[in-house]
C-alpha cells in the first residue's frame, strides 16, 4: 500500500479504552482550533471504517477488551495505532493490577489471536501527554518527522513496581 | 459539431475535477473565518480521496448490496451532470426534455441517498436517514412544486428555454425556493440533523470504509456541484443573452463558485437545530415562499 498517499491525509478515530479522561482531554485539545491539525491533513472522524490511526487511551480494561478489537477490526489497512499517556504505553500505574490486561505487550499478543495485524505503533507517553507530543507522535507515525530515540527496550524484572 | 463535442468533453472533465477542489476552498475559508490556516492546500479533499482509495476495503454483511447502490449512486450523479449547462448548452442539455430529466436525476439521487443509509443496516445510520427522510419529505415536496412552477414559467421543459426567460418577482421567489432546495438538500448546517448528534456524527456514511467511501463521498461533492449549478444556471441564463461563449462559460464557474462560497459562509454561520424543529421551519418557510410565488403569479409581476 502506498504510505504516501497516507502522509497528506490522516484521519484520526478517537478510542478511550478506559483512561482517567486526562489524555482524552489532552486529545480534544490538540484537535482544537489553537493546534489547527488540519494543517497536516489530520482529520478527526466518527467511525473506525474512516480511519487510518486509532488514537489509544487507556490501559485497555478487560471490560473495554472485546470492543477494543472489534473497533480495530473495523479499520481498514494500513491501520496504526497512537497509544497515547503512560496507561496505554505501558499500562502507567495499573500495569499489574487485575482489571487490566498488562500493557501493549499482551494486547498485541491477544490481537495477533484474533487476526488483527496493526502495520505500526507509536508511543506517546506522558501522563497525561501533552497534546504537542500527541502531533508530534501522530507525525512520527507517517515519517514526516525523523525518530530521535534509538529501539534499546530495558526490561526490569519481573515483577517489581516503579 | 466537432467543437460542440469537444467542449462537451473538455467541460465536463472540468465539472468532475473542480467539486473536491470547490470543497477545498471552502475548507479554506472556513478555517480564516475561524482564524487558523486550515488544511495545506485547496487539494486536501482531494488527497483524502486519493487516500481513501488507496486503502482497504472492509464492509458489512450487506457490503455487495452497499457497493452496488452506492455504484448507481455514483453514475446517477454523472448523468445528472450530463445534463447541466455550465454556461454553454452542451449536446445534452440541449435536448428537449433536457430540465425535466435532470430534475427526475436529482430527485432519484436523494433517493438513491436514503437506500445507501439504509444498506449497511446499523442502528446509527438508520436512525440518521429516518430524520433525513422526515426531511425530506418536505423538501421534495417543495421542490416537486418549485420545480412545477419554474417550468409552468420558463414555458417547456428544457434547459435552453432558461435563455429566453425574463426575471420577474414570481421568478426571484422561485429561484429562491429552489435556491433554499439546494441548499437543504446539500446536507449543510442546519439541515444536516441526520449527523446531528456525536454518536450519530459520520451520520449515514458510519460503515463505508475505503474506496467505497471514497466514492460515496466524491459523489457527494459532485452532487453538491450539481447542485449549486443548477442554482448557477438559473440566475445567469436568463442574463447571459448574446454574449461571446467563452465569457458565458466563465460567468458560470465564476457564479458557481460564488454560490458555493456562500452557501459555505451561511453555513458557518448557522447553529445546529432540534431534529424535530428542522423540517418544521423548513416547511413554513417553503410554504409561505409558495404563498407569494401563487400571489405574484396572478398579479402577474
Ligand atoms: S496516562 Fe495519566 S492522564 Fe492518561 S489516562 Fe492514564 S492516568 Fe489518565
Amino acid at each position: 500500500m502506498k504510505d504516501n498517499h497516507l502522509k497528506k491525509s490522516i484521519w484520526v478515530f478517537h478510542l478511550n479504552t478506559g483512561s482517567c479522561n486526562g489524555c482524552d482531554i489532552e486529545i480534544l485539545d490538540a484537535l482544537t482550533p489553537y493546534f489547527d491539525v488540519e494543517r497536516f491533513g489530520i482529520k478527526l472522524v466518527a467511525s473506525p471504517r474512516h480511519a487510518d490511526v486509532v488514537l489509544l487511551t487507556g490501559p485497555i480494561t478487560v471490560k473495554t477488551l472485546p470492543m477494543v478489537i472489534n473497533a480495530l477490526k473495523a479499520v481498514p489497512r494500513p491501520r496504526y495505532v497512537l497509544a497515547i499517556g503512560a496507561c496505554a504505553v505501558g499500562g502507567g500505574i495499573w500495569y499489574d493490577t487485575y482489571s487490566v490486561i498488562g500493557g501493549v505487550k499482551e494486547f498485541k499478543k491477544i490481537l495477533e489471536e484474533h487476526g488483527v495485524e496493526i502495520d505500526k505503533i507509536v508511543y506517546v507517553p506522558g501522563c497525561p501527554a501533552r497534546p504537542e507530543a500527541i502531533i508530534y507522535g501522530v507525525a512520527l507515525l507517517l515519517g514526516l518527522v525523523k525518530e530521535k530515540v534509538s529501539k534499546e527496550v530495558v526490561i526490569i524484572g519481573e515483577g517489581s513496581h516503579h | 459539431m466537432w467543437l460542440d463535442i469537444s467542449l462537451t468533453i473538455i467541460l465536463l472533465l472540468i465539472m468532475l475535477i473542480l467539486p473536491p477542489v470547490l470543497d477545498g476552498i471552502e475548507r479554506k475559508i472556513r478555517a480564516k473565518i475561524h482564524s487558523r490556516i486550515g488544511p495545506p492546500s485547496i487539494m486536501q479533499t482531494w488527497y483524502d480521496i486519493r487516500k481513501l482509495f488507496a486503502k482497504e476495503l472492509v464492509v458489512t454483511d450487506t457490503g455487495y448490496i452497499m457497493f452496488f447502490i452506492a455504484i448507481t449512486l455514483f453514475s446517477m450523479t454523472i448523468l445528472a451532470l450530463f445534463l447541466l449547462p455550465t454556461g454553454f448548452m452542451n449536446i445534452f442539455s440541449r435536448d428537449n426534455i433536457s430540465l425535466l430529466l435532470f430534475s427526475i436525476f436529482i430527485l432519484a439521487i436523494q433517493l438513491i441517498w436514503m437506500l445507501l443509509s439504509v444498506a449497511p443496516s446499523n442502528p446509527y445510520s438508520t436512525i440518521g436517514v429516518f430524520r433525513e427522510a422526515l426531511l425530506g419529505m418536505v423538501n421534495e415536496l417543495f421542490f416537486m412544486l418549485g420545480l412545477f412552477a419554474l417550468l409552468v414559467y420558463v414555458n417547456g421543459l428544457s434547459f435552453t428555454h432558461l435563455i429566453s426567460t425574463s426575471y420577474s418577482i414570481t421568478y426571484v421567489l422561485i429561484l429562491l425556493l429552489l435556491a433554499s432546495y439546494a441548499y437543504v438538500s446539500s446536507g449543510r448546517i442546519p439541515f444536516d440533523i441526520a449527523e446531528a448528534e456525536p454518536e450519530l456524527a459520520s451520520g449515514i456514511l458510519i460503515e463505508f470504509s475505503g474506496p467505497l467511501l471514497g466514492m460515496v463521498l466524491y459523489s457527494n461533492l459532485v452532487k453538491r456541484a450539481i447542485l449549486y449549478g443548477f442554482v448557477a444556471n438559473l440566475i445567469i441564463l436568463p442574463l447571459l443573452g448574446e454574449l461571446n461563449l467563452l465569457l458565458k462559460i466563465l460567468l458560470f464557474f465564476i457564479s458557481l463558485l460564488i454560490i458555493w462560497i456562500i452557501y459555505s459562509v451561511t453555513s458557518i454561520i448557522f447553529a445546529r437545530t432540534r431534529v424535530d424543529l428542522a423540517p418544521k421551519t423548513l416547511f413554513f418557510f417553503y410554504l409561505l415562499v409558495t404563498i407569494l410565488i401563487t400571489i405574484t403569479w396572478l398579479l402577474r409581476v
